[in-house]
Order: structure tokens, then C-alpha cells, then sequence
């Protein structure tokens, strides 16, 4: 068992490390900046009572429990983020170590030796265990230093970690019920979106509060870190987490090895008279994906729509804030801008649905799927082809999709005519611009270069950085002009301008065809 | 049909082909035997015309595979070394699939080959063994009638029943005029489908020719019973001389076939044997750098 357990952190000590500093850093930065922007007590107050008007703001990150200190203001920005990061990282570690693993077949390799059916899922159990050790302690130390309260530093880890290791201890179970490592993360993941969405409509009304009950996304906020400090919600997940593995090992231990609940489900004996060209393979093979992400972000879409419309009333109860939305130009404005700003984030998230499926081309190749279609009569160009129409279409009707679904639901709630509609709409569709030319660039890489795929997602992180961080450490305005998503007007607070957006598309097409020149050049597998 | 002429194809340092040469005719089917690394799978690609030559040509139908590989294709059926298929499918869908965007794939011939490999096409690609993805890869291809077949270890993970079947599909191949291409490090098989071998040594030819032929003029091993005395120690081309008794065994070049067995009579032989080699001495004997190492 011991050597199982070293074993696996052996294996996995890269990724351990990775992950544990790369979030406890995100405590870093956002710490330093709120230390920054608001140095002293006041000025966080001063903030705090803007914000605390506009509840609907926060629908994402909960109820602002303390904000006096820089650790309070750190924990209402980061808690629910950061769970929902750590429990998917939880529960890759424990699929990769768990149903892929049987899978493949090294379970076997492994079992021959003198381990048990249970040894395997507690051993999966280690590397987030560590990872989440590894992100706790930094972060305390983090949070300590820039002169915070040490026991709402430990509150407000031990929260975040008791509400990700929920999902991790999910996915163990879910590894053991689901005969393929895809259906294992697929479940657990859908499960970890919906308790999000749970949470975030539990903090959009206030007489919906009660919802977040029933998420561990709405008991890391309760733990109240900086303010209440209360124990209660840090036990209560643990407490699941344990009864969860212990049921998932105790499953392990009757079942055969690599055995699942769940019957591995047989499909069809022959394939669709459709299924005949690059086009309907990639349909075929990318279909769930897409439909997964246009699932997920319309339901995103239909609570922004309403958060919109409930951020609108609870402006106007105010007296003062009215003259604020009057400046801003009335409340169809106030509405606009707070629907844009949301449907921006969005389109970062449809971004990086664009880039994963352009790194399929990658993906297929080094699996050595790419050569056996080339072996068929099928050219490079309409095998790359196949991948830029699926790709450009599904992202086109996934904002097509967010943005009918932001604006409807937003007239809906608020009677306001069919007008929002529209104007969401064309919000989501001038978005998709800059997301083509993110998905393009990782096109070229897949197509062109393919050691440099990685730059892919390097470029998504940084415009997403850009994008959070840029305005809050007033970086200036040449730097953060470096993302495609900085030249999409914020229409219909600009003007409607369509130059750059054809720039973009423009842009994109010629790293598309840089695609395929490149493609056509090289060897393959490269 | 496939003519490499002095190709060489490197990758960073390493040179994966170093100055190939291959001529398969029509009709024929050709052994390409070497060890893991030796080149046959980057020589199998160059006719596919996914990697490009460094120098040297490379032509199948008389026609360059790289310059327009797609229009050759149809005329060709490939199946891969290491198969690894999309997830989510099934192994019927992915059989279809790969055979409908080829040339001449016949439902009919699919639906016999399911039968004869003892194959379940419904089956989730993610659930299948080594040896099913295997089967998924073979049936598409020899579902298709081309004139051309390039097989890459294509029993690797097949079980022996299964790669009887196989044996049987390229033989069934040979009689309907097609030609093979059969990559391959089990010398068995390639003994016992092949007309003409090829073997390779890092990136080069070491051997090619028909297979009878190599086995002719190789260096054969006989075994006799003699009753008088006799030395054969002398004699260039014999090695690996054993005795026990009257009995002797040892290797023989063909040049010094004449001289050992008049020796051997001369001295009175009573029983004699002379045994060409296996292809897997013949192939060993290559690579050992000594004639029948076994």
C-alpha cells in the first residue's frame, strides 16, 4: 500500500506541485491587488457598500460576509471560484488514476502484486489530497503574510477544500459506477455545474437563499471566512466526503477489478448511411461536446438574464444609485452594460470550447487517427476542413444560442419588449468575432506547428488574466490592447462599429489558410 | 507497382531510412521484415505520401504518393501498426466509417470478414482489447477491393486463431491478383504467405529477393552419420561444427557445399541431411552478423 501511494504521487508529483501553486498564486495576486486598490479600512467599506446594493453582482461569488479586511474582500472573490477549480482538478486526478487506469489495464499490472481491490481508490484518493494540501498551506501563508487573521485564513482554505473534495469524492464513486473514464469525469462534472448553478441562483433573489442549503458552493460561503468563522460548513462537507469514499471503497472491494455498476452500453452495428465523409466523422465524434457546452451556457444564460433584470430593481430601490444609472444613461443602459460585461465572460468560456475542439486535430494525430483517415481517400485539406467548419458553426450557434437566451430571459423578468433581445444578441454575435481568431490561432498551432500546441491554452490564460486583472491593477491600455477580446465594441454602450470585428474574422481566416499551407508542408505524424 | 529508389529520411539526428530501396510487382506479395525501429513503418507512410523523402524517390503506380496522395489512395487499403480509434463509437460504426471513404468497400465483404474474425461490431471502440481495435482496422481494409494492400504488424495482438484468419484473407488476396505489402517482425507468417522478403537493418536493405531463392542459396545445415575419420576445419564457409560420436552437424555455404559433402562420403556417410534455412535463421543470420545462429 505504501508503495502504491508513492507510487501514484511519483507519478503524478509534476501536476501536484503545478496546480497547487498555480491557484495558491491566484490568492497572491487578487490579495495584492484588493491590498492596492484599497489600502485602508474605509476604502474597503466604501466599496463594500456600492457592492452591497447590488447583491446581483456578487450572484457568482456569494454574499460579501467581511468587508473590512483585504482577507474578507480575498474570500468573497475567490471561494466559489476556487472550489469549482480544485473539485475539477480532483476529479481529473481521480479518473486518470482510477477508470483510466483499469482501462488500459495497468490496474492489472498493478494488482498482480500483493494489493487489495481497495487499495486502488484510496491510493486515487492521494494526489488531490496533496494537491489541495499543497494550494491550503501556500495560501494560508499568503494570506497571513499581508497581515491576515489566521484563523480566517484557515477558514477560508479549509472551506474551499471541504466543498472541492465533495466532487472528488463524487468522482471515486463515479469511477466505479461508469464503465469508461469519459462517463466517470462527463457525470461528476455535470453534477459539479449543477450544484454551481444551484449556488448561483440561490444568491440572485433573496428569496431563493435557502437553495444554497443544498451546494457545497453555498456552504464554503457560509464558513463566513474573516467574519462568522463558523466551523459547522467546513465539517459538514468533510463529514459527506468521508461517507461518500468509504461507500465507493467498500463498493471497489466487492466488485471485480475494473468492473462497473453500470453495464458498458452497446451501440449501433453499423454506422449511419451518413456517416461517410471527414465532415459527419467529426459531427459524430465532436456532437457531444457541443452539445454539453451549448446545454451548460445557455442555462448560464437564462440566470444572467434574470440576475440583469433583479440587478436593475435593487439599483433603483436606491436613492443614490439611481443618479449613478442615470448618469449612466437610464436603466436600459444599466442593463445593457451589466448583460455585456456577463456575456463577455461567457464568450470566454465558449473560447475555450473553441480551442479544446481545435486541439482535437492534435489530439487525433498523435493517436495516430489522423493517419488512418489520410490513408483513406481523403485529403489533408478536406480532413482540416471538416474540423474549421464544425468548430466555426458550433461556436457561431453557441452564442447565437447565449445570446437569445440572455435577452429573453432578461424580457421575461423584466416586461421590457423585444428590443433586449436583439441587443444581446448582437452582443453574443460581436463576441464571436474575437473568439474565431482564438480558435484560429490554435488551429494554426494543431495544423502547423504541432509542438507549440500548448501555446493554445497559454494564450487563453493570459487573456483571460488580461481580462479579470487588467482594470483591477489598472495595467495600461497598450497591454491589456494585446487580447483579440479588448478590440470587440462594447456595444450598445459604443457604437456599433463592425471594422474591427471584420479585422478579427479577417485575421482569423488568414491563420486558418496559415493552417492549411502549414499542414499540407509537414510530415505526419510530425 | 511500389518502387523506393535510395530513399533517406531523417528525423532530427536520427536517419529512420537510410538510402531504401524496394520494388514490390503487381500481384505480389512482399514480406518487409525488420526489427522495431528498423523503418518499415516510415517507409509505409512515405507511400502514403504522409512523410516526404528527404531524398530518393518514392512512387506507387508510377505516380509520386506525396505530391498527390489522395488520387493513389483509392487504389490502396492501409492498416495502421498501433490502431487507436475515436471513443464513442462503435466498432461497426468506425468499420463503416473508414471503409465508406475509401474506394470499392463492399458491405456484403464487411459483414463476412465480422463473421470469419468473430467480431462484435456493437461494441463501445473505448471497451475494445488491443486485438479488437486490431480487427476494426483489418476489416475496414480488406472490406474495400483494391488493388493494393499495406499492412503494418497487422497481427500484432491478434490471437493465433485469428491471425489464421488473416493469413487466409491475404492468400484469398494473392488469388484474386491483388498486391500486399506485409510489414511484419513474426517470420512465421511472412513464411508462410510470402512469395518475395525484403528484410531491413537501420534503414537499409540487407536482403531482398524470392523467398525460395534466399532460402537456396543461404547457408544450409546438414547433418550426417560417418563412420571414418574426416576434418572439415579447414574449409572457409563452414562453422558451428559439432560432433558426438559419428555424429556431426555444421553450417555450409553453398561454395563449399561440393568439398564437405565429398569429404563427408569419402569418409563413409551411412545417413545425411542437408536442411536450407528457416526464414527465421535466414533473418537471424542477418542480424547476428553469424550464418545460422541458432
Amino acid at each position: 500500500m505504501t508503495r502504491l501511494v508513492s507510487f501514484t504521487i511519483r507519478r503524478d508529483r509534476i501536476r501536484i506541485l503545478a496546480w497547487g501553486i498555480a491557484l495558491s498564486l491566484l490568492v497572491l495576486v487578487t490579495a495584492a491587488a484588493w491590498n492596492n486598490l484599497y489600502p485602508t479600512q474605509q476604502a474597503r467599506e466604501a466599496f463594500a457598500s456600492a457592492l452591497v446594493s447590488t447583491p446581483a453582482v456578487t450572484a457568482f461569488l456569494g454574499p460579501l460576509n467581511d468587508a473590512t479586511t483585504v482577507g474578507g474582500l480575498t474570500s468573497w472573490r475567490l471561494t466559489s471560484i476556487l472550489t469549482l477549480v480544485l473539485a475539477l482538478v480532483g476529479i481529473f486526478l481521480v479518473v486518470r488514476h482510477t477508470r483510466a487506469e483499469a482501462a488500459t489495464g495497468r490496474t492489472d499490472l498493478l494488482l498482480s502484486g500483493l494489493l487489495t481491490r481497495r487499495s486502488l481508490p484510496i491510493a486515487a484518493l492521494v494526489p488531490p489530497l496533496l494537491t489541495y494540501a499543497v494550494f491550503g498551506v501556500i495560501s494560508w501563508i499568503v494570506l497571513i503574510s499581508f497581515g491576515q487573521a489566521a484563523m480566517g485564513a484557515l477558514i477560508f482554505v479549509a472551506a474551499i477544500v471541504g466543498g472541492a473534495l465533495v466532487f472528488t469524492s463524487l468522482a471515486l464513486l463515479a469511477a466505479g459506477t461508469f464503465p469508461t473514464s469519459r462517463g466517470a469525469s462527463g457525470a461528476t462534472t455535470v453534477i459539479t455545474a449543477v450544484f454551481f448553478l444551484v449556488f448561483v441562483a440561490s444568491n440572485a433573489d433573496s428569496t431563493v437563499t435557502w437553495l444554497g442549503l443544498f451546494s457545497p458552493f453555498g456552504w464554503a460561503s457560509r464558513a463566513g471566512a474573516f467574519a462568522t468563522n463558523n466551523w459547522w460548513w467546513v465539517a459538514l462537507p468533510c463529514v459527506l466526503t468521508a461517507v461518500i469514499a468509504i461507500v465507493a471503497v467498500v463498493l471497489a472491494g466487492r466488485r471485480d477489478v475494473g468492473a462497473a455498476l453500470l453495464p458498458q452500453r452497446e451501440g449501433r452495428a453499423t454506422g449511419g448511411t451518413w456517416l461517410s465523409s471527414p465532415l459527419s466523422l467529426a459531427w459524430k465524434v465532436d456532437r457531444g461536446l457541443i452539445y454539453v457546452w451549448l446545454g451548460a451556457l445557455t442555462g448560464l444564460a437564462v440566470i444572467v438574464g434574470i440576475l440583469t433584470k433583479s440587478a436593475t430593481t435593487l439599483l433603483n430601490s436606491s436613492q443614490q444609485l439611481q443618479h449613478l444609472i442615470e448618469r449612466l444613461g437610464g436603466e436600459g443602459n444599466f442593463a445593457n452594460s451589466y448583460a455585456a460585461s456577463l456575456i463577455g465572460a461567457m464568450s470566454l468560456a465558449t473560447t475555450a470550447f473553441a480551442i479544446t475542439l481545435m486541439l482535437r486535430i492534435h489530439d487525433d494525430e498523435i493517436h495516430g487517427r489522423t493517419e488512418l483517415v489520410l490513408s483513406t481517400d481523403v485529403s489533408r485539406r478536406r480532413l482540416l476542413t471538416a474540423r474549421v467548419v464544425i468548430a466555426a458553426l458550433s461556436t457561431l450557434v453557441i452564442q447565437v444560442a447565449l445570446g437569445l437566451a440572455v435577452g429573453i430571459s432578461y424580457t421575461i423578468a423584466a416586461d421590457a419588449g423585444w428590443a433586449p433581445v436583439g441587443n444581446y444578441l448582437g452582443v453574443a454575435l460581436l463576441y464571436t468575432s474575437a473568439i474565431w481568431f482564438m480558435g484560429a490561432v490554435a488551429l494554426l498551432l494543431a495544423a502547423a506547428i504541432p509542438r507549440l500546441v500548448w501555446i493554445a491554452w497559454a494564450a487563453f490564460a493570459y487573456v483571460v488574466a488580461m481580462g479579470e486583472l487588467g482594470a483591477l491593477l489598472n495595467l495600461p491600455t497598450w497591454m491589456q490592447a494585446t487580447t483579440p477580446f479588448w478590440f470587440v465594441p462594447r456595444w450598445p454602450l459604443e457604437d456599433f462599429n463592425l471594422i474591427p470585428v471584420v479585422i478579427l474574422i479577417l485575421l482569423s481566416a488568414i491563420l486558418v489558410l496559415g493552417g492549411y499551407v502549414g499542414l499540407r508542408r509537414r510530415d505526419i505524424p510530425a | 507497382m511500389i518502387d523506393l529508389d535510395n530513399v533517406v529520411k531523417t528525423f532530427g539526428t536520427t536517419r529512420a531510412l537510410d538510402g531504401l530501396t524496394l520494388h514490390v510487382d503487381e500481384g505480389g506479395i512482399h514480406g518487409f521484415l525488420g526489427p522495431n525501429g528498423a523503418g518499415k513503418t516510415t517507409t509505409l507512410r512515405i507511400l502514403l505520401g504522409l512523410l516526404k523523402p528527404d531524398s530518393g524517390t518514392a512512387r506507387l503506380f508510377e505516380s509520386d504518393p506525396w505530391v498527390k496522395p489522395q488520387v493513389l489512395h483509392r487504389k490502396v487499403a492501409y492498416v495502421p501498426g498501433e490502431v487507436s480509434l475515436w471513443p464513442g463509437m462503435t466498432g461497426g460504426e468506425t468499420i463503416d466509417a473508414l471503409g465508406r471513404m475509401r474506394w470499392g468497400y463492399s458491405p456484403k465483404l464487411r459483414d463476412e470478414l465480422i463473421t470469419k474474425f468473430d467480431f462484435n461490431p456493437r461494441t463501445k471502440v473505448s471497451a475494445y482489447s488491443k486485438g479488437n481495435r486490431q480487427k476494426v482496422a483489418l476489416i475496414a481494409a480488406l472490406a474495400c477491393d483494391v488493388d493494393v494492400y499495406l499492412f503494418d504488424e497487422p497481427t500484432d495482438g491478434l490471437d493465433p486463431l485469428m491471425a489464421e484468419v488473416f493469413r487466409q484473407c491475404v492468400r484469398d488476396l494473392h488469388t484474386r491478383g491483388r498486391t500486399v505489402l506485409l510489414s511484419s517482425h513474426v517470420l512465421a507468417e511472412v513464411d508462410a504467405v510470402c512469395d518475395h522478403v525484403t528484410i531491413i537493418r537501420a534503414g537499409k536493405v540487407v536482403e531482398s529477393g524470392n523467398l525460395a531463392t534466399l532460402k537456396q542459396v543461404a547457408v544450409h545445415t546438414i547433418s550426417a552419420t560417418v563412420e571414418g575419420s574426416f576434418t572439415l576445419q579447414d574449409l572457409p564457409g563452414v562453422r558451428n561444427i559439432r560432433m558426438s560420436g559419428m555424429n556431426v552437424t555444421a553450417s555450409v555455404d553453398t561454395t563449399s557445399m561440393p568439398e564437405v559433402l565429398s569429404r563427408l562420403v569419402a569418409a563413409g556417410t551411412t545417413s545425411l541431411e542437408v536442411r536450407p534455412p528457416s526464414l527465421e535463421e535466414l533473418f537471424l543470420s542477418y542480424y547476428d552478423g553469424k550464418p545460422n545462429a541458432s
